[in-house]
């Protein structure tokens, strides 16, 4: 059976579309082709023929046009639209016009590097003389000369940027004499903390390359985010043109948005995401479609590869002859390799991955595609739909939501897929952290002149530094004057190595079970905590949060833990203030201090509270960015607010911002922990109600300054989240579960959403 | 936004950020530095000669380190004292010492750096008192201090010097490991050229002794500067030793040189460093001296000569003494089992040889060569099957 029919069928099943919520379709679409230029070098020209490349697709002529005239560019494209020939065309040209000049590609992960050496391989073999090196943590020391020497085209990341290539600079002197091109692939990565850390890291790059007196131009590619060109000119520090629309040709594309069956319509408990996503992959399996299944994690994707594996279990028809592998993280180069190729080559019928094969690699065409969870943003569910689709023919994307907030609003929105602008990207490059580490390496690898920029105004942060002892100011430089290797220090990819381990001492063993990140390993993982993990039951022996240990030991106490956190956040600059979507917002520097101080035992079934206990642990003091979004009098929202019987304005505020928590990942590039969301009853700072939105992360990562960009939109979507959920009182998918212990006096619920609607409407 | 220096003052107050740092006074006159005899060459760069009496032989005949013949006035002796102990580009060299022996003294030049910026002027300098000598010794300088050299002159915008490197540290290494705890210069002052430095400075509180000179606290440079002076004298001794062990035979009666002995080993690979085979007559000196006092590394290696000069006799004798020795030597029992074998086609005797063997003593590598040896062995020894 094909796709075609299969589909057919699915239409005319009624049990099946019950929980279809929406099946938009986007008809075919012909290629927009252009012949290849005429002015292209004849030696490129017949490698690319050799390679069965006789024209092009309008967007790479048109990237190519940009490039040549001497724009720094971004292209927007979707998966499997030869994004790669985009910036391979001009830059392969380039080098071979002009014999010394070299191109550095970035990518953020090594695998993506190794395949696009691979990539690059097939053209040049066409004929094409061009040494081409992967620079990074596994190239053997035998090979790092000669590719620092001879190297034309160098394929590297921004860790081995950051920490090998840029602070020995001298060693590639002849590279960055001669830098041409600078290339970005998978743009939309860097965002957040990343991002930052990765302005930053271009602002060196750049720095080291005025110093050799070269000015590479920059050719990025994103896939499909709200604001490509906006990125990518606040990434490089200069405009940027955006090439956007694709001519790639598409077959016809099935979108179906599946939401699991209601299993208890009260709380909102829906079928599990994990097995109506196997059945959905076995019935495509079965009808022999080839099939890959995106799960939100690497142990769900081992689950739903066994069950699959399991159902197809028959040793008289040798599994149906359908073979199905997992793809993930962890797993050694050799294995990932070998199920690519497997894909390529027919081999392997279905695989089950986590994100890892959501970036370009290359893994041929499939026809359907099932998410298991909607992933976390709009270019990502994208980029997952995108693997399924041939150039010509059919394909299905089937999103299965599971019951958060997030996959509820979006299972319910198809339009948010095909029409309107998905999320924004944001960055801080002058994030005060970032910026002042990346000085530091920065003067580690030339002194600043008195007179130079680095971001905004270097003098400032470096007489910061000078205080500090590590650089030195005299005949108008700043030279670096301490004995350590910065770079060393500093993580481009943020907080992630501090993150809390979780060490299972249970019967003198000691097994890592997972890990946690710091901020909230405090309200869960403190001493005498209890930890539920897959279905287990631990009690937290201690937490060693300067070594980033949590032990733990299997516990069977019938009480889970609930720790009662108090936030005080201190206003330390009012940088503004301005209406917005009915409210008054406030723009500045908080001081977050937050502190576990005690936990309720709770017990499981009747939440009955059965104790309380003490948490030591020193208060969490976070300097960072933040808006607080006040329901002034006389506005809509405050209006709203004093329509609140005042015995349900603690629980309402507290619900509209657990809504806008879980709303937000909607609109910007981000995970529901970015953010710091409290409300307020009469702040005492503004004396108003209202809700405090902050970067979730020292010093801020211009996280709250792009919500309130989009704050309407934010307000909106949380009001269909709530009105929209089939729930009574609030359940997990919406504005979470109703305690009974709270006492209220009225339905939550009706009480957010009236407050909501007469605020926005 | 508002401007950062504000709002580092609000981080200042909330506790966030580090107090400034109070003795923050950078000294802009010009100060002598601690110590006898510094000139001022420029603004910023200081120059002194400390002079020794003569520690070197006026040539070098034996070839065992330097190409044979070399003159002692040729010779740069050189090393830097850095602001950081790894490489990259944010590490400075503050003070350079040089060290020559033009006639009868052995003159220790001092540069030093007294801020960053007369580094243009250090460069150039250091490259006309060292342009014209050859080789340049130092003790990890090939991958140190001469890499440190080159980024400071390319960040300088001035060509690096190209000199032919000598570096004591990799003869010291063939030399000494396993004999001293570790190979590093002051161990090897210690326990090679007996010379103890009662007030010595380590070599890694150097970066902090010149980041305190630039803040106008002068008590601990003094140390750097004596230290580099002392290292530029040990180095220039140390290949004295050198020579001197070079010119000893240890099969005759003078007396060795003082200090830890070389090993024997060591001395015959560095010896066969610069020979072609066949072996080196002083690397065999030093061979059969070792397998004398009973050093089994020695005596594989004279084995290995002789068989290679078809002296199986010989090579027999010492196989078997290293196994009468030590009954479960691998490696000796496997030699013998080969001659045996196809040198003596008794491949009974072969087996019995490696049958003695302890094989829970061996490596899975070893046990897997043996068990491959003694199937070949006993098919090689079955007896023939008696006709029907």
């Amino acid at each position: 059976m094909g796709l075609q029919e299969l589909l057919k069928e699915l239409h005319g099943d009624r049990a099946f579309m019950e929980n279809v919520s929406a099946w938009p379709i986007q008809p075919a679409r012909a290629g927009s082709y252009v012949p290849l230029p005429e002015d292209i070098n004849p030696a490129l020209r017949i490698a690319l023929e050799k390679r069965g490349i006789t024209r092009l697709y309008s967007h790479q002529a048109e990237c190519r046009r940009l490039v040549r005239e001497g724009h720094d560019t971004v292209v927007v494209t979707p998966t499997a639209s030869g994004k790669t020939l985009c910036y391979n065309l001009p830059v392969l040209e380039r080098l071979m016009e002009e014999p010394g000049s070299r191109a550095l590609y970035l990518f953020p992960t090594k695998a993506l590097s190794q395949d696009q050496q691979a990539a690059l391989g097939q053209i040049l073999s066409g004929g094409l003389s061009i040494p081409v090196y992967t620079f990074d943590g596994d190239t053997p020391s035998s090979i790092r000369l000669a590719a620092r020497q001879g190297g034309r085209l160098i394929i590297s990341n921004p860790d081995m940027l950051h920490t090998g290539i840029l602070p020995n600079h001298t060693k590639w002197m002849e590279f960055f004499q001669n830098l041409r091109y600078l290339v970005l692939d998978e743009l939309h990565v860097y965002t957040g903390v990343f991002g930052s850390s990765m302005a930053n890291l271009i602002r060196r790059l750049q720095r080291i390359c005025r110093f050799y007196g070269s000015r590479p131009q920059v050719i990025a590619a994103s896939a499909t985010i709200g604001n490509p060109a906006e990125l990518a000119a606040r990434l490089i520090g200069r405009p940027v043109k955006a090439v956007e629309g694709s001519g790639a040709p598409g077959g016809e594309k099935h979108l179906i948005l599946y939401n699991p069956p209601l299993v208890d319509a009260r709380q909102g408990i829906r079928r599990g995401v994990v097995l109506e996503s196997r059945r959905l992959a076995l019935r495509l399996l079965k009808a022999g479609i080839k099939t890959i299944v995106f799960a939100q994690s690497r142990i769900s994707a081992e689950l739903i590869a066994a069950y699959i594996n399991n159902s197809l279990a028959n040793v008289y028809n040798s599994n149906q002859r359908i073979r199905v592998e997992s793809y993930r993280g962890g797993y050694l180069p050799s294995e990932r390799r070998a199920v690519e190729k497997g894909l390529r080559d027919g081999t392997i019928q279905g695989v089950v991955s986590t994100n890892a094969l959501e970036l370009g690699i290359d893994i041929g065409g499939l026809d359907a595609a099932v998410l298991a969870g909607l992933p976390s943003s709009a270019a990502s569910a994208w980029q997952r739909a995108g693997r399924a689709g041939r150039s010509g023919e059919v394909s299905a994307a089937f999103m299965v939501g599971s019951s958060s907030p997030t996959d509820q609003y979006l299972v319910k929105h198809p339009d948010y897929f095909l029409g309107r602008s998905p999320e924004s990207a944001y960055i801080n490059p002058d994030n005060l952290y970032i910026l002042a580490d990346h000085l530091k390496c920065a003067a580690f690898e030339l002194p600043f002149e008195d007179s130079e920029h680095f971001g905004a105004d270097s003098g400032e942060m470096l007489a910061f530094l000078e205080e500090q002892g590590v650089v030195r100011h005299t005949a108008e430089r700043w030279f670096w004057s301490d004995r350590s290797y910065p770079s060393e220090g500093v993580s481009m990819r943020g907080r992630s190595s501090e993150n809390v381990v979780i060490v299972d001492t249970s019967a003198g063993a000691n097994t890592v079970i997972g890990e946690m990140d710091a901020h909230s390993a405090r309200e869960l993982l403190h001493d005498e905590a209890i930890y539920l993990h897959r279905g287990e039951q631990y009690m937290v022996k201690r937490l060693d949060l300067e070594n980033h240990h949590a032990y733990v030991e299997r516990s069977t106490v019938n009480y889970y833990t609930d720790a009662i956190t108090k936030s005080d956040i201190k206003v330390l600059t009012n940088d503004g203030r301005r209406s917005i979507a009915g409210a008054e917002e406030f723009l500045g520097d908080l001081l977050v201090r937050s502190n576990a101080s005690s936990y309720k035992k709770i017990r499981f079934g009747t939440h009955e509270n059965v104790g309380f206990g003490e948490i030591s642990l020193p208060e969490d003091e976070m300097h960072t960015r933040g808006i607080f979004l006040a329901f002034a009098r006389d506005s809509p929202a405050g209006k709203a607010w004093e329509a609140v019987p005042a015995a349900m304005q603690a629980p309402t505020a507290a619900r509209t911002a657990t809504l806008m928590r879980v709303s937000a990942p909607i609109f910007l590039l981000s995970q529901p922990g970015d953010l710091g969301i409290a409300a307020r009853v009469q702040d005492p700072h503004f004396k108003e109600s209202g809700i405090y939105i902050y970067d979730n992360y020292p010093g801020g990562i211009g996280l709250a300054e792009t919500f309130s960009g989009r704050l309407e939109e934010i307000i909106r979507a949380a009001l269909e989240l709530a009105a929209g959920c089939p729930c009574m009182e609030g359940c997990p998918s919406c504005i979470g579960a109703m305690d009974e212990r709270d006492e209220l006096p009225d339905n939550p619920k009706t009480a957010v959403i009236e407050f909501l609607r007469t605020w926005i409407e | 936004m508002s401007s950062l220096a504000e709002r580092l003052a609000r981080l200042r107050e909330a506790g966030l950020a580090p107090p400034p740092r109070s003795s923050l006074s950078p000294t802009k006159a010009a100060r002598t530095p601690p110590g006898s005899g510094w000139k001022q060459h420029t603004e910023l760069l200081w120059e002194r000669q400390l002079h020794y009496p003569a520690l070197l032989p006026e040539t070098f005949a034996s070839g065992f380190i330097l190409p044979p013949g070399t003159a002692a006035e040729n010779l740069l002796f050189y090393d830097l004292e850095t602001t950081g102990l790894s490489g990259g580009t944010g590490n400075t060299a503050f003070l350079i010492g040089l060290g020559k022996q033009p006639g009868n003294t052995y003159t220790v030049t001092q540069l030093f750096l007294a801020d960053y910026p007369g580094e243009p002027e250090l460069l150039p300098r250091f490259k006309a008192l060292s342009g014209p000598f050859s080789p340049h010794i130092s003790y990890n300088g090939l991958s140190f201090d001469s890499q440190i050299l080159k980024t400071r002159f390319l960040l300088n915008r001035l060509p690096p010097p190209a000199s032919l490197q000598a570096d004591l540290l990799y003869p010291a290494r063939r030399l000494w490991r396993g004999r001293l705890p570790d190979c590093g210069l002051q161990t090897l002052e210690r326990k090679v050229l007996n010379i103890f430095r009662p007030d010595d400075l380590p070599g890694s509180e150097a970066p902090a002794a010149w980041f305190e000179w630039l803040e106008g606290n002068e008590t601990r440079i003094g140390g750097v500067f004596r230290h580099n002076a002392n290292d530029i004298v040990s180095l220039g001794k140390l290949l004295a030793r050198l020579e001197e062990w070079a010119c000893h035979n240890p099969l005759g009666n003078s007396p060795a040189p003082s200090g830890t002995p070389p090993r024997c080993r060591g001395m015959a690979r560095q010896w066969e460093q610069h020979w072609e085979p066949p072996e080196s007559e002083r690397g065999r000196q030093w061979l059969q001296a070792g397998w004398g006092a009973g050093e089994t590394d020695c005596g594989y290696e004279l084995a290995r000569h002789h068989k290679r000069l078809n002296q199986h006799e010989q090579a027999l004798s010492i196989w078997e003494a290293i196994l009468a020795k030590n009954p479960n030597e691998f490696t000796a029992a496997e030699e013998l089992a080969k001659y045996w074998e196809h040198r003596r086609r008794r491949p009974q005797t072969a087996l019995a040889i490696i049958a003695r063997l302890k094989t829970d003593t061996l490596s899975p590598a070893q046990n897997e060569a043996l068990e491959y040896r003694r199937l070949r062995l006993e098919r090689k020894t079955a007896v023939p099957r008696p006709l029907p």
